[in-house]
Protein backbone atom coordinates (compact mmCIF):
# COMPACT_ATOMS: atom_id res chain seq x y z
CA UNK A 1 0.00 0.00 0.00
CA UNK A 2 1.02 3.56 -0.48
CA UNK A 3 2.37 4.62 2.89
CA UNK A 4 0.27 6.44 5.43
CA UNK A 5 2.81 9.27 5.42
CA UNK A 6 2.37 9.60 1.66
CA UNK A 7 -1.42 9.63 2.03
CA UNK A 8 -1.27 12.33 4.70
CA UNK A 9 0.94 14.50 2.49
CA UNK A 10 -1.38 13.87 -0.43
CA UNK A 11 -4.39 14.91 1.67
CA UNK A 12 -2.60 18.16 2.47
CA UNK A 13 -1.90 18.70 -1.23
CA UNK A 14 -5.58 18.07 -1.98
CA UNK A 15 -6.55 20.77 0.52
CA UNK A 16 -4.21 23.23 -1.22
CA UNK A 17 -5.38 22.47 -4.76
CA UNK A 18 -7.31 25.29 -6.40
CA UNK A 19 -9.20 23.11 -8.85
CA UNK A 20 -10.23 20.65 -6.20
CA UNK A 21 -11.51 23.51 -4.07
CA UNK A 22 -14.15 24.52 -6.57
CA UNK A 23 -15.08 21.20 -8.19
CA UNK A 24 -15.34 19.37 -4.87
CA UNK A 25 -17.36 21.81 -2.88
CA UNK A 26 -20.59 19.81 -3.26
CA UNK A 27 -19.03 16.34 -2.96
CA UNK A 28 -19.24 14.03 0.03
CA UNK A 29 -18.03 10.47 -0.57
CA UNK A 30 -16.07 7.75 1.20
CA UNK A 31 -13.62 5.53 -0.64
CA UNK A 32 -12.07 2.41 0.84
CA UNK A 33 -8.73 1.45 -0.67
CA UNK A 34 -7.58 -2.13 -0.20
CA UNK A 35 -4.39 -3.82 -1.36
CA UNK A 36 -3.03 -7.37 -1.37
CA UNK A 37 -0.52 -6.69 1.37
CA UNK A 38 -2.88 -5.91 4.23
CA UNK A 39 -3.31 -2.25 3.41
CA UNK A 40 -6.86 -1.07 4.04
CA UNK A 41 -7.73 2.61 4.50
CA UNK A 42 -10.81 4.77 4.14
CA UNK A 43 -10.61 8.16 2.47
CA UNK A 44 -13.33 10.50 3.66
CA UNK A 45 -13.81 13.22 1.07
CA UNK A 46 -15.82 16.03 2.56
CA UNK A 47 -16.50 19.08 0.40
CA UNK A 48 -12.96 19.59 -0.80
CA UNK A 49 -10.92 17.98 1.97
CA UNK A 50 -9.75 14.43 2.54
CA UNK A 51 -9.32 12.65 5.83
CA UNK A 52 -7.44 9.33 5.87
CA UNK A 53 -8.32 6.63 8.40
CA UNK A 54 -7.45 2.98 8.79
CA UNK A 55 -10.44 0.88 7.79
CA UNK A 56 -12.15 -0.69 10.80
CA UNK A 57 -12.05 -4.46 11.21
CA UNK A 58 -14.93 -6.13 9.41
CA UNK A 59 -16.72 -7.10 12.60
CA UNK A 60 -16.67 -3.48 13.75
CA UNK A 61 -17.75 -2.07 10.42
CA UNK A 62 -21.30 -0.72 10.72
CA UNK A 63 -21.38 0.00 7.00
CA UNK A 64 -18.88 -0.04 4.19
CA UNK A 65 -17.58 2.94 2.24
CA UNK A 66 -19.55 4.24 -0.73
CA UNK A 67 -16.86 3.04 -3.09
CA UNK A 68 -14.53 0.11 -2.41
CA UNK A 69 -11.49 -0.38 -4.64
CA UNK A 70 -9.08 -3.29 -4.38
CA UNK A 71 -5.87 -4.00 -6.20
CA UNK A 72 -2.33 -5.24 -5.83
CA UNK A 73 0.26 -2.88 -4.38
CA UNK A 74 1.74 -2.59 -7.85
CA UNK A 75 -1.52 -1.23 -9.30
CA UNK A 76 -1.78 1.49 -6.65
CA UNK A 77 1.79 2.48 -7.45
CA UNK A 78 0.88 2.66 -11.14
CA UNK A 79 -2.10 4.86 -10.35
CA UNK A 80 0.14 7.63 -9.05
CA UNK A 81 3.09 7.00 -11.32
CA UNK A 82 3.95 10.25 -13.17
CA UNK A 83 4.95 8.22 -16.24
CA UNK A 84 2.33 5.50 -16.41
CA UNK A 85 2.20 2.81 -19.07
CA UNK A 86 -0.34 3.19 -21.88
CA UNK A 87 -3.80 1.92 -20.99
CA UNK A 88 -2.75 1.67 -17.35
CA UNK A 89 -2.55 5.42 -16.99
CA UNK A 90 -5.49 6.32 -14.77
CA UNK A 91 -8.21 4.92 -12.57
CA UNK A 92 -10.64 3.92 -15.31
CA UNK A 93 -7.99 2.29 -17.46
CA UNK A 94 -6.67 0.34 -14.48
CA UNK A 95 -10.17 -0.98 -13.75
CA UNK A 96 -10.01 -2.62 -17.19
CA UNK A 97 -6.40 -3.82 -17.00
CA UNK A 98 -4.99 -7.17 -15.91
CA UNK A 99 -3.62 -6.99 -12.36
CA UNK A 100 -5.29 -3.61 -12.11
CA UNK A 101 -7.88 -2.17 -9.75
CA UNK A 102 -11.20 -3.87 -9.06
CA UNK A 103 -14.36 -1.96 -8.22
CA UNK A 104 -15.61 -4.15 -5.39
CA UNK A 105 -18.55 -1.97 -4.49
CA UNK A 106 -20.15 1.31 -5.49
CA UNK A 107 -19.57 1.61 -9.21
CA UNK A 108 -22.34 4.21 -9.26
CA UNK A 109 -20.28 6.32 -6.84
CA UNK A 110 -17.21 5.93 -9.03
CA UNK A 111 -19.20 7.34 -11.93
CA UNK A 112 -21.06 10.01 -9.97
CA UNK A 113 -17.87 11.39 -8.45
CA UNK A 114 -15.58 10.72 -11.38
CA UNK A 115 -14.59 14.34 -11.92
CA UNK A 116 -13.39 14.78 -8.37
CA UNK A 117 -11.83 11.31 -8.15
CA UNK A 118 -9.91 11.99 -11.34
CA UNK A 119 -8.55 15.21 -9.86
CA UNK A 120 -7.54 13.39 -6.67
CA UNK A 121 -5.51 10.93 -8.73
CA UNK A 122 -3.90 13.77 -10.68
CA UNK A 123 -2.88 15.46 -7.44
CA UNK A 124 -1.42 12.18 -6.26
CA UNK A 125 0.51 11.82 -9.46
CA UNK A 126 1.96 15.32 -9.31
CA UNK A 127 2.64 14.78 -5.62
CA UNK A 128 4.96 11.92 -6.65
CA UNK B 1 -0.52 44.66 -27.47
CA UNK B 2 -0.89 41.70 -29.80
CA UNK B 3 -2.64 42.22 -33.11
CA UNK B 4 -6.08 40.64 -33.32
CA UNK B 5 -6.23 37.43 -35.32
CA UNK B 6 -9.18 36.33 -37.41
CA UNK B 7 -8.92 32.75 -38.54
CA UNK B 8 -9.71 31.84 -42.14
CA UNK B 9 -12.21 29.18 -41.10
CA UNK B 10 -15.81 29.96 -42.06
CA UNK B 11 -18.93 28.51 -40.43
CA UNK B 12 -22.25 28.17 -42.24
CA UNK B 13 -25.53 26.25 -42.07
CA UNK B 14 -26.68 23.68 -44.59
CA UNK B 15 -30.35 22.68 -44.90
CA UNK B 16 -30.39 19.07 -46.00
CA UNK B 17 -32.81 16.13 -45.97
CA UNK B 18 -31.56 12.80 -44.67
CA UNK B 19 -33.33 9.60 -43.60
CA UNK B 20 -36.69 11.25 -44.24
CA UNK B 21 -36.06 14.25 -42.03
CA UNK B 22 -35.03 17.82 -42.59
CA UNK B 23 -31.85 18.96 -40.86
CA UNK B 24 -30.10 22.26 -40.38
CA UNK B 25 -26.47 21.24 -40.22
CA UNK B 26 -23.64 23.46 -39.07
CA UNK B 27 -20.36 23.08 -40.87
CA UNK B 28 -17.01 24.83 -40.96
CA UNK B 29 -14.57 24.91 -43.80
CA UNK B 30 -11.21 26.33 -44.80
CA UNK B 31 -8.83 25.96 -47.71
CA UNK B 32 -9.13 24.79 -51.27
CA UNK B 33 -8.20 21.70 -53.20
CA UNK B 34 -9.27 18.08 -52.98
CA UNK B 35 -11.93 17.92 -50.26
CA UNK B 36 -11.10 16.48 -46.85
CA UNK B 37 -14.24 15.71 -44.86
CA UNK B 38 -13.68 15.48 -41.09
CA UNK B 39 -16.10 13.60 -38.83
CA UNK B 40 -16.14 14.15 -35.07
CA UNK B 41 -16.36 11.63 -32.23
CA UNK B 42 -19.37 10.39 -30.25
CA UNK B 43 -20.99 13.07 -28.12
CA UNK B 44 -18.80 15.88 -29.37
CA UNK B 45 -18.76 18.22 -32.36
CA UNK B 46 -16.63 19.71 -35.12
CA UNK B 47 -14.65 21.91 -32.75
CA UNK B 48 -12.38 18.90 -32.40
CA UNK B 49 -10.99 19.80 -35.83
CA UNK B 50 -10.19 23.44 -35.15
CA UNK B 51 -6.45 22.82 -35.34
CA UNK B 52 -6.79 20.92 -38.63
CA UNK B 53 -8.90 23.76 -40.06
CA UNK B 54 -6.18 26.24 -39.11
CA UNK B 55 -3.25 24.21 -40.42
CA UNK B 56 -1.92 26.04 -43.51
CA UNK B 57 -0.03 22.99 -44.64
CA UNK B 58 -3.36 21.17 -44.93
CA UNK B 59 -5.64 23.99 -46.07
CA UNK B 60 -3.19 25.04 -48.79
CA UNK B 61 -3.77 21.61 -50.33
CA UNK B 62 -7.31 20.68 -49.29
CA UNK B 63 -10.77 22.11 -48.86
CA UNK B 64 -11.28 20.96 -45.28
CA UNK B 65 -14.89 20.55 -44.17
CA UNK B 66 -16.07 19.54 -40.70
CA UNK B 67 -19.73 19.39 -39.72
CA UNK B 68 -21.73 18.82 -36.56
CA UNK B 69 -23.99 15.80 -36.77
CA UNK B 70 -27.64 16.55 -36.03
CA UNK B 71 -28.10 16.62 -32.21
CA UNK B 72 -24.48 17.81 -31.80
CA UNK B 73 -22.81 21.18 -31.45
CA UNK B 74 -24.67 23.82 -33.44
CA UNK B 75 -26.76 21.33 -35.43
CA UNK B 76 -30.08 21.14 -33.63
CA UNK B 77 -32.01 17.89 -33.39
CA UNK B 78 -34.76 17.31 -35.97
CA UNK B 79 -38.39 18.23 -35.32
CA UNK B 80 -40.25 16.40 -32.52
CA UNK B 81 -36.91 15.31 -31.05
CA UNK B 82 -38.37 15.39 -27.56
CA UNK B 83 -40.70 12.49 -28.33
CA UNK B 84 -37.97 9.95 -29.00
CA UNK B 85 -34.86 8.32 -27.61
CA UNK B 86 -31.73 9.28 -29.53
CA UNK B 87 -29.97 6.19 -30.91
CA UNK B 88 -27.64 6.55 -33.87
CA UNK B 89 -27.88 3.66 -36.32
CA UNK B 90 -25.45 2.68 -39.03
CA UNK B 91 -27.93 3.43 -41.80
CA UNK B 92 -28.75 6.90 -40.49
CA UNK B 93 -25.10 7.71 -39.88
CA UNK B 94 -24.00 6.63 -43.35
CA UNK B 95 -26.91 8.53 -44.86
CA UNK B 96 -26.20 11.86 -43.17
CA UNK B 97 -22.52 11.75 -44.13
CA UNK B 98 -23.33 10.91 -47.74
CA UNK B 99 -26.13 13.50 -47.91
CA UNK B 100 -24.03 16.31 -46.42
CA UNK B 101 -21.13 15.42 -48.71
CA UNK B 102 -23.41 15.50 -51.76
CA UNK B 103 -25.18 18.69 -50.69
CA UNK B 104 -21.84 20.47 -50.31
CA UNK B 105 -20.73 19.24 -53.70
CA UNK B 106 -17.72 17.37 -52.38
CA UNK B 107 -16.23 15.28 -55.17
CA UNK B 108 -14.64 12.11 -53.88
CA UNK B 109 -13.60 13.59 -50.56
CA UNK B 110 -10.98 11.95 -48.43
CA UNK B 111 -12.84 11.15 -45.20
CA UNK B 112 -11.14 11.51 -41.83
CA UNK B 113 -13.15 10.15 -38.90
CA UNK B 114 -12.37 9.58 -35.25
CA UNK B 115 -13.73 7.10 -32.72
CA UNK B 116 -17.25 6.16 -33.85
CA UNK B 117 -16.43 7.95 -37.09
CA UNK B 118 -13.13 6.06 -37.24
CA UNK B 119 -15.21 2.90 -37.39
CA UNK B 120 -17.79 4.46 -39.68
CA UNK B 121 -15.27 5.24 -42.41
CA UNK B 122 -14.74 1.52 -42.93
CA UNK B 123 -18.45 1.09 -43.48
CA UNK B 124 -18.48 4.05 -45.87
CA UNK B 125 -15.72 2.39 -47.88
CA UNK B 126 -17.54 -0.93 -47.81
CA UNK B 127 -20.87 0.43 -49.01
CA UNK B 128 -19.75 2.96 -51.63
CA UNK B 129 -16.02 2.74 -52.32
CA UNK B 130 -16.16 4.89 -55.45
CA UNK B 131 -17.79 7.76 -53.62
CA UNK B 132 -14.65 8.49 -51.56
CA UNK B 133 -11.07 9.40 -52.27
CA UNK B 134 -9.85 7.22 -49.42
CA UNK B 135 -10.70 6.99 -45.74
CA UNK B 136 -8.64 7.58 -42.63
CA UNK B 137 -10.00 6.04 -39.45
CA UNK B 138 -8.72 7.12 -36.04
CA UNK B 139 -9.55 5.05 -32.95
CA UNK B 140 -11.78 2.81 -35.03
CA UNK B 141 -12.37 -0.93 -34.91
CA UNK B 142 -14.55 -3.63 -36.38
CA UNK B 143 -16.73 -3.80 -33.27
CA UNK B 144 -15.74 -1.77 -30.23
CA UNK B 145 -17.15 -3.36 -27.09
CA UNK B 146 -18.36 -1.76 -23.91
CA UNK B 147 -18.96 1.90 -24.66
CA UNK B 148 -22.79 1.83 -24.71
CA UNK B 149 -24.27 2.28 -21.23
CA UNK B 150 -27.28 3.88 -19.60
CA UNK B 151 -25.64 5.72 -16.71
CA UNK B 152 -25.43 9.06 -18.49
CA UNK B 153 -29.23 9.25 -18.20
CA UNK B 154 -29.41 8.47 -14.50
CA UNK B 155 -31.24 11.31 -12.76
CA UNK B 156 -28.77 11.32 -9.86
CA UNK B 157 -25.68 11.65 -12.04
CA UNK B 158 -24.41 14.88 -13.58
CA UNK B 159 -23.70 13.69 -17.11
CA UNK B 160 -22.31 17.09 -18.06
CA UNK B 161 -19.33 16.34 -15.84
CA UNK B 162 -19.23 12.56 -15.87
CA UNK B 163 -19.35 11.99 -19.65
CA UNK B 164 -16.54 14.51 -20.00
CA UNK B 165 -14.41 12.84 -17.33
CA UNK B 166 -15.26 9.36 -18.64
CA UNK B 167 -14.02 10.18 -22.12
CA UNK B 168 -11.05 12.22 -20.86
CA UNK B 169 -9.68 8.98 -19.45
CA UNK B 170 -8.99 7.87 -23.01
CA UNK B 171 -6.38 10.55 -23.62
CA UNK B 172 -2.65 10.31 -23.15
CA UNK B 173 -1.47 11.97 -19.93
CA UNK B 174 1.41 13.29 -22.03
CA UNK B 175 -0.81 15.30 -24.37
CA UNK B 176 -0.78 19.03 -23.62
CA UNK B 177 -2.98 19.80 -20.63
CA UNK B 178 -4.73 22.74 -22.30
CA UNK B 179 -5.77 20.49 -25.19
CA UNK B 180 -6.95 17.71 -22.90
CA UNK B 181 -8.99 20.21 -20.93
CA UNK B 182 -10.50 21.52 -24.15
CA UNK B 183 -11.65 18.02 -25.08
CA UNK B 184 -13.20 17.72 -21.61
CA UNK B 185 -14.93 21.08 -22.06
CA UNK B 186 -16.48 20.23 -25.42
CA UNK B 187 -17.68 16.91 -24.05
CA UNK B 188 -19.35 18.70 -21.17
CA UNK B 189 -21.63 20.43 -23.67
CA UNK B 190 -23.40 17.49 -25.27
CA UNK B 191 -27.16 17.06 -24.97
CA UNK B 192 -28.72 14.49 -22.61
CA UNK B 193 -28.33 10.98 -23.98
CA UNK B 194 -26.42 12.04 -27.09
CA UNK B 195 -23.10 10.45 -26.12
CA UNK B 196 -25.03 7.31 -25.16
CA UNK B 197 -26.96 7.35 -28.44
CA UNK B 198 -23.77 7.68 -30.44
CA UNK B 199 -22.13 4.81 -28.63
CA UNK B 200 -25.14 2.70 -29.61
CA UNK B 201 -23.73 2.90 -33.12
CA UNK B 202 -20.11 2.46 -32.04
CA UNK B 203 -20.56 -0.48 -29.66
CA UNK B 204 -23.88 -2.06 -30.64
CA UNK B 205 -25.18 -1.45 -34.15
CA UNK B 206 -22.00 -1.49 -36.22
CA UNK B 207 -20.33 -4.85 -36.55
CA UNK B 208 -17.83 -5.28 -39.35
CA UNK B 209 -16.36 -8.56 -38.16
CA UNK B 210 -18.09 -10.56 -40.89
CA UNK B 211 -17.98 -7.97 -43.66
CA UNK B 212 -14.66 -6.13 -43.38
CA UNK B 213 -13.00 -8.58 -45.74
CA UNK B 214 -15.22 -7.36 -48.58
CA UNK B 215 -13.88 -3.79 -48.43
CA UNK B 216 -12.11 -3.10 -51.70
CA UNK B 217 -9.08 -0.95 -50.92
CA UNK B 218 -8.14 -0.86 -54.60
CA UNK B 219 -11.22 1.33 -55.07
CA UNK B 220 -11.01 3.15 -51.75
CA UNK B 221 -7.79 3.09 -49.73
CA UNK B 222 -8.21 2.52 -46.00
CA UNK B 223 -5.76 3.84 -43.40
CA UNK B 224 -6.40 3.14 -39.70
CA UNK B 225 -4.46 4.77 -36.88
CA UNK B 226 -4.98 4.50 -33.14
CA UNK B 227 -3.23 6.11 -30.18
CA UNK B 228 -1.39 3.82 -27.81
CA UNK B 229 -3.16 5.22 -24.73
CA UNK B 230 -6.63 4.46 -26.11
CA UNK B 231 -8.36 1.90 -23.90
CA UNK B 232 -11.76 2.14 -25.66
CA UNK B 233 -10.56 1.14 -29.11
CA UNK B 234 -7.17 -0.32 -28.35
CA UNK B 235 -4.26 -0.61 -30.78
CA UNK B 236 -5.04 -4.34 -30.88
CA UNK B 237 -8.61 -3.58 -31.97
CA UNK B 238 -7.35 -1.47 -34.83
CA UNK B 239 -4.68 -4.02 -35.72
CA UNK B 240 -7.46 -6.59 -36.03
CA UNK B 241 -9.32 -4.30 -38.41
CA UNK B 242 -6.20 -3.76 -40.52
CA UNK B 243 -5.67 -7.51 -40.67
CA UNK B 244 -9.28 -8.10 -41.70
CA UNK B 245 -9.32 -5.60 -44.57
CA UNK B 246 -7.11 -6.66 -47.49
CA UNK B 247 -4.81 -3.79 -48.36
CA UNK B 248 -5.62 -1.66 -45.32
CA UNK B 249 -2.69 0.06 -43.66
CA UNK B 250 -1.91 1.97 -40.51
CA UNK B 251 -0.89 1.21 -36.97
CA UNK B 252 -0.29 2.71 -33.58
CA UNK B 253 0.52 6.33 -32.79
CA UNK B 254 2.90 6.56 -29.84
CA UNK B 255 2.16 9.06 -27.11
CA UNK B 256 -1.43 9.77 -28.16
CA UNK B 257 -4.84 8.66 -26.94
CA UNK B 258 -8.35 8.42 -28.35
CA UNK B 259 -8.70 12.01 -29.67
CA UNK B 260 -5.53 12.58 -31.74
CA UNK B 261 -6.63 15.67 -33.70
CA UNK B 262 -7.87 17.41 -30.57
CA UNK B 263 -5.65 16.23 -27.72
CA UNK B 264 -2.29 16.64 -29.46
CA UNK B 265 -2.56 18.08 -32.95
CA UNK B 266 1.15 18.88 -33.37
CA UNK B 267 2.03 15.23 -32.80
CA UNK B 268 -0.94 13.88 -34.73
CA UNK B 269 -0.16 15.89 -37.85
CA UNK B 270 3.19 14.10 -38.15
CA UNK B 271 1.11 10.98 -38.83
CA UNK B 272 -1.59 12.70 -40.86
CA UNK B 273 0.42 14.72 -43.37
CA UNK B 274 2.19 11.77 -45.03
CA UNK B 275 -1.11 9.89 -45.28
CA UNK B 276 -2.83 12.86 -46.89
CA UNK B 277 -0.01 13.23 -49.39
CA UNK B 278 -0.31 9.58 -50.30
CA UNK B 279 -4.11 9.72 -50.65
CA UNK B 280 -3.91 12.87 -52.76
CA UNK B 281 -1.61 11.01 -55.11
CA UNK B 282 -3.90 8.00 -55.20
CA UNK B 283 -6.90 10.21 -55.88
CA UNK B 284 -5.07 11.97 -58.71
CA UNK B 285 -4.20 8.62 -60.27
CA UNK B 286 -7.64 7.07 -59.88
CA UNK B 287 -9.93 9.97 -60.72
CA UNK B 288 -11.09 12.81 -58.59
CA UNK B 289 -14.68 12.59 -59.81
CA UNK B 290 -17.18 10.26 -58.20
CA UNK B 291 -17.51 7.11 -60.25
CA UNK B 292 -20.97 6.37 -61.75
Amino acid sequence: MISRAWLDEWAAAVARDAENAHIGRFTDVTVRVVDDNGGDVVLHYDHGRVRVEDAPEAEHRAFDADLVLRGPVSAWAELVDPAPAPRRHDLLSLTKAADGIEVVRGREHLLRHLRVLTRLVEIGRSHG
Amino acid sequence: MAEPVIEDVVGRYLHVASSGEQHRVYFEEAGSGPPLLALHTAGSDSRQFRHLLADDEVTSRHRVVAFDLPWHGRSLPPDRWWEREYLLTTDRYVAIVEDVSDALGLERPIVLGCSMAGSLVMELARRSPDRWGGVIGLSGGLHVEGRFADWSLWPDLNAQQVVASWTASLMSPHSPEASRREVWWTYSQGGPGVYRGDTYFYSEDLDLRETAGTIDTARCPVVLLTGEYDHACTPDDTAAAIAAIPGARGGTMAGIGHFPMAENYPLFRTHLLPVLEELRGWRDDHGSMRQP
